[in-house]
């Protein structure tokens, strides 16, 4: 990676831009506004950006979605040149907002229609023609709803005789009183809990209400005929633009990239600068491009990073490792010089999976799932490229442990339970397990030791790798040796009690060693042996799991054993029950592993924190 | 004679109580700090939903308490022979 600085006449600013987008090869450093100003953007910048914005308006009215146009060029979306693309788009969106308008429309009529229609199904309740219901000169009208419409008309009879009601059963009514009489009839209502219903939905219709209620209905299928042929309308022009949308989403969105670009250069009055990050491979190529642009009036720069830049990574493994990269992304990316451990990563994880996880039958049912899942789902390949090879390993260390499906036994040839041959019998010596693991924790947290030790050599030297991480070699050492001679351990490793001493001193030398090579580093010594000891985990996690099959088994065995009807339910529990701890074994294993490279692998050596290397012109999805 | 099988068999049952303890405080003690981490991821994703895959390592971190708890109730368990 090596820094460059291009510097150049602004009359050259856009062709620049142009090459620079098309070579997709600098990772350009956005200019911090300082004593020098940034650029202003180009001419069109603003027009770009509003046409950007109506075409993607429309893309989410319509409610396209998936695949934007690859092809990046004004031909691709079918326009002449930007003006006419510009008309395109507004007659488009005219011509979508005047097919919304008439839908809406139609919705709003159709909504009243509903509305009267219903008014008029509950009047056909009382039978009055529809033109009653209406305010006259002499007369008021009540319509509503009463809880004893019997109790109501004795009631007004005792005030008057001047009066007119109508009733159904259910309490509606219609009570028509001369105006002079409206206060009164107003508040005799109010005692009787009296609803009023609102009749101004009617005021156009005459008739009695079965033949309105018909004629409503009538109407209603036209206007909703007349909507479903409006949204066909509609559906036929989205149909007819998407290719037209998608194409113009990426033509206008790449134009206002390049036409953004000199807001993140340095510029005075006559001059632009540029600087960015290039690959060495580049270069040649760059400079070439740049000079033919400009007409050989640029002054390029090219310059190694030195030890304070943050320099952009790339990550450049191939084959099954790439995959890896997506976990190295999670936690941060190898600065620049400092070793990838993707590849590490790509040995171990599978393996402690592996361990987590042995079962043949278990490993074959996750490989299926992530075949599937792989075909199926094209942006999950990654995940898949990682846990293929992890339940590869699953099926291998199920062979070790003879498990398959938690059945320590198959039945043989002769139709009787044959044990499975294995290496490691995990369900009943687990204390095997555990020393497996914890060696394997040992030889993890050495080689993560290792590591960092050639990454403090090549920084910073030899005294300093020695210090900082070769000390706690010394401390491994001086520990183990004063452990073994110590009284719980020398019956096992035959260490006279004489070397108890000797190891404390070697340790305490470590310590003091340490001391010099990295201070902070003295808290880590407690955390050195839990770390070592977290290890045990593969054995932990791993035993849960069989754990949970051998119940399983036990279940559907006891339930088949009732035989008839109950075989189909013991079938039922064990394909549940495995597919539960499937599911809680893949996300075991692999959070787990996960977990034993952040947390007690990646502390003895890496740093990371990188930013990626994004080179100008190349767009996130298509990467 | 009879005393003999109560003393052993109370022996064992507090060997076993041991190992369940071990497992028992471990685990609640794991879940406490869990929980504190997933209310503090759940609020994390809120603002950024990238957050999920780092909040989910981060959540398992204090898992490792069960583990030491399962090993130890391990060792304890083989007191009983």
């Amino acid at each position: 990676m090596n820094k460059v600085i291009i510097t150049a006449p602004k009359s050259y600013l856009a062709r620049t831009i142009d090459v620079l987008h098309d070579l997709k090869a600098v990772h350009i450093l956005d200019h911090p506004k300082g004593r020098i100003d940034t650029g202003t953007p180009l001419e069109h910048a603003e027009e770009i950006s509003g046409l950007l914005v109506s075409v993607r308006s429309l893309i989410a009215t319509f409610g396209i979605t998936g695949g934007t146009g690859s092809a990046r060029t004004l031909k691709s979306t079918g326009a002449k040149n930007f003006r006419h693309l510009g008309r395109m788009v507004k007659r488009l969106s005219e011509e979508t907002t005047e097919r919304l308008d008439e839908i809406k429309e139609i919705e709003k009529k159709v909504s009243e229609i509903e509305t009267s229609r219903d008014l008029v199904s509950t009047l056909q309740n009382i039978g009055l023609p529809l033109e009653t219901y209406k305010d006259y000169a002499s007369l008021s009208m009540f319509t509503g709803r009463v809880k004893n419409p019997g109790l109501l008309k004795t009631k007004i009879s005792r005030k008057t005789a001047e009066f007119e009601l109508c009733h159904s059963p259910e309490g509606l009514i219609a009570l028509f009183v001369p105006t002079k009489f409206r206060e009164t009839a107003a508040e005799i209502l109010a005692g009787h809990g009296f609803a009023a219903l609102d009749v101004s939905g009617i005021k156009n219709l005459k008739g009695y209400p079965s033949r309105a209620f018909e004629k409503l209905s009538s109407l209603h299928e036209k206007n909703l005929a007349a909507k479903r042929a409006a949204e066909k309308k509609l559906s036929r022009l989205e149909a007819k633009s998407r290719g037209f949308l998608l194409a113009s989403e990426s033509f206008l969105s790449t134009e206002l990239e390049k036409a953004e670009a000199p807001l993140r250069f340095a510029a005075s009055e006559n001059v632009f600068v540029v600087s960015g990050w290039v690959t060495r491979k580049e270069i040649v190529g760059l400079t070439g491009a740049v000079q033919d642009a400009t007409g050989g009036n640029a002054h390029i720069s090219i310059t190694h990073p030195s030890e304070y830049d943050n320099v952009p990574v790339q990550m450049s493994n191939s084959g099954p490792v790439k995959p890896f990269e997506f976990l190295m992304n999670l936690y941060a990316l190898p600065k620049y010089n400092e070793i990838d451990p993707t590849v590490f990563m790509f040995l171990t994880f599978p393996l402690f999976f592996g361990i987590i996880l042995g079962d043949v039958g278990y490993g074959v049912v996750v490989a299926l799932l992530m075949f599937l899942v792989g075909k199926k789902v094209p942006s999950a390949k990654p995940l898949v490229g990682i846990i293929m090879p992890a339940a590869i390993a699953s099926i291998i260390f199920g062979f070790i442990y003879g498990e398959i499906f938690g059945f320590e036994s198959i039945p043989g040839s002769n139709g009787m339970m044959q044990d499975i041959p294995r290496l490691i019998d995990r369900q009943h010596h687990p204390e095997t397990m555990l020393v497996i693991s914890i060696i394997i924790g040992l030889v993890h947290v050495n080689a993560g030791l290792i590591l960092g030790f050639f990454n403090e050599l090549s920084h910073h030297g030899l005294r300093k790798a020695v210090l900082a991480k070769g000390s706690w070699w010394v401390i491994q050492a001086g520990a183990a040796l004063a452990l073994a001679a110590s009284d719980i351990l020398k019956p096992i490793f035959m260490i006279p009690s004489g070397f108890l001493i000797p190891g404390l001193v070697l340790a305490t030398a470590g310590v003091v060693m340490l001391v010099f090579g990295e201070p902070l580093g003295v808290v880590e010594i407690p955390g050195l042996a839990s770390n070592i000891l977290s290890y045990s985990r593969l054995m932990a996690v791993g035993l849960a799991s069989v754990g949970l099959a051998v119940v399983v088994n036990r279940f559907v065995t006891e339930i088949a054993g009732a035989g008839g009807f109950m075989i189909a339910v013991a079938i039922l529990v064990g394909v549940l029950g495995h597919a539960l701890n499937i599911a809680l074994g893949i996300m075991g294993g692999f959070l787990q592993s996960l977990r034993l490279h952040y947390v007690e692998f990646f502390t003895k050596f890496y740093k990371g924190g990188a930013i990626s290397f994004h080179p100008f012109g190349k767009t996130q999805k298509s990467e | 004679m009879a005393e003999e099988t109560v003393a052993l068999n109370l022996g064992t049952g507090m060997i076993a109580i041991g190992a369940a303890l071990a497992i028992g405080l471990t685990s609640i003690a794991a879940a406490m700090a869990e929980k504190e981490i997933g209310a503090a991821v759940v609020g994390a994703m809120a603002e950024k939903e990238e957050t999920f895959a780092k909040g989910l390592v981060l959540t398992i971190i204090p898992e490792t308490l069960v583990i030491f708890g399962f090993v130890m109730a391990f060792l304890i368990l083989g007191l009983a022979g």
